[in-house]
């Protein structure tokens, strides 16, 4: 999980590098703080911007490999923390980066490199001394609680806003989709051709606003065993899909499935793929 | 490099974790979890406020009406012809970062500021060639007509600024 987590938020990061250090370059007076920035009262200049921006992908490096991940690790959480803070800090806040940050955190401060690393690789004698099950274990039920929080409170915004229980009528979202398209349209980039095609489709948004919802508000619930728990990512992830077919928003992190690894036994994977590699004559 | 699972393949495991570890482990993940659900108190606030990485999702909950209004810039080429000017020209970060900074800046009353800004990045960009100058305008859009394919002309209009493409 540390490695899919690791390598996604690096490619994030990386694809972004020459945009997260101009973001002061242009307006100054548009910074707002959110999150670890508020430790900077005022944009920094663009040299620390990038300085800090580059030790962010350098630590990205050390936790994917997993080298020195007593360090790096929670050096790695705290780097991106602040980096993608930062990046929200200019008038938007991407809900998109929040999952990321915080599956990161998590692994940055658990044992997430005693396999598949560097450090297993150099010391494999030391490393893992005195673990157990219950070591790497709890990280991953920590992110897939975390997460299926996350999705709570989203889905609690919707029924605690102005529409109400209303909202599962489909016609805000609807209407929110529409206006995003619109949006897209006249700034320059086009809207999802769904959203053209669907627009008049009203049953098909009460659907979907059903359909949300219950992912949402039912994903504390999933946690109660493992098998519901992935039947739950598997919905999210279809809807995340459906977001970006409907709207053209891509949750990338969501997209990618990155976010949904701790709901996978990823280990048992891989050792199941490895096995029958070695069988192939 | 091990590739297998460490519980199986590291010797001198330890039969259980100790207290303290336990309690660590306890305590960083009920601050963890606490801190992710803390945010849902907005919803009962009167002035709202967003975090990072810690949000109460506000997005998709708004209440939509049947018109939208926002702020964007148009091109105007030399038959007086108007062309959509991608957000790209008046800033930095995606599509939604850049359309609320365009707002905040036409509130602010800096929108000639913003307009020179954006017509010189047409000028140099290249991609709207027969572009000669770009406004800044407070629109608004009925969706019905712009989805059913009725109209795509704004029901309400307002120039904020404008400036020549060098």
């Amino acid at each position: 999980v540390r490695v899919v987590v690791g390598a996604f938020s690096l490619v994030y990061l990386a694809r972004r590098r020459q945009m997260l250090a101009q973001g002061a370059a242009q307006h100054p007076w548009l910074y707002r703080p959110v999150g670890a920035a508020h430790l900077a009262r005022r944009p920094l200049p663009e040299p620390a911007a990038r300085a800090l921006t580059d030790a962010t992908l350098a630590t990205g490096v050390a936790f994917t490999a997993g080298a020195a991940h007593r360090v790096t690790g929670p050096a790695y959480a705290g780097l991106l923390l602040w980096t993608l803070s930062y990046r929200n800090s200019w008038s938007m806040v991407f809900h998109t980066d929040n999952q990321m940050v915080l599956h990161a955190t998590v692994l940055g401060l658990s044992r997430s490199a005693d396999a598949w690393s560097i450090d297993a690789a150099l010391r494999p004698s030391r490393n893992g001394r005195g673990a157990t099950a219950w070591h790497y274990g709890w990280p991953l039920r920590l992110m897939r609680t975390v997460t299926a929080c996350a999705y709570l409170v989203a889905g609690v915004a919707k029924v605690k806003g102005p529409m109400g229980w209303r909202w599962a009528t489909g016609e805000s979202l609807r209407r929110q989709v529409a206006a995003d398209g619109l949006r897209k349209e006249v700034l320059g980039t086009p809207a999802a051709p769904a959203t053209y095609a669907l627009y008049d489709k009203v049953a098909l948004f009460r659907v979907l606003a059903v359909g949300s919802l219950a992912v949402e508000l039912l994903a504390p619930a999933a946690l109660l065993s493992s098998r519901l728990s992935r039947l739950w990512a598997l919905n999210a992830y279809a809807m995340h899909w459906g977001i970006l077919a409907l709207m053209n928003i891509r949750f990338r992190y969501q997209l990618s499935g990155a976010a949904f690894a701790p709901f996978l036994d990823l280990d048992r994977a891989v050792d199941a793929a490895a096995r029958a590699l070695a069988r192939r004559p | 490099m091990s590739t297998s699972r460490p519980v199986e393949s590291i010797a001198g495991m330890a039969p259980r974790p100790s207290r303290s570890e336990r309690l660590a482990v306890g305590t960083f993940s009920t601050l963890l979890i606490g801190a992710v659900l803390a945010p849902v108190r907005q919803n009962w606030r009167a002035e709202k406020r967003d975090g990072f990485p810690l949000s109460y999702y506000p997005m998709f909950s708004a209440r939509r009406p049947a018109r939208s209004t926002v702020y964007h810039f148009r091109g105007i080429d030399q038959d007086g012809g108007l062309v959509a000017v991608p957000y790209t020209h008046a800033g930095v970060g995606g599509l939604n970062q850049v359309r609320r900074q365009i707002r905040r800046i036409a509130l602010a009353g800096r929108a000639d500021e913003l307009c020179a800004r954006t017509a010189g990045s047409v000028a140099t960009g290249g991609r709207l060639p027969t572009v000669r100058a770009v406004q800044l305008v407070r629109a608004t859009y009925r969706l019905d007509d712009w989805f059913l394919g009725v109209s795509r002309e704004p029901v309400r209009l307002t120039v904020l600024g404008e400036a020549e493409v060098p």
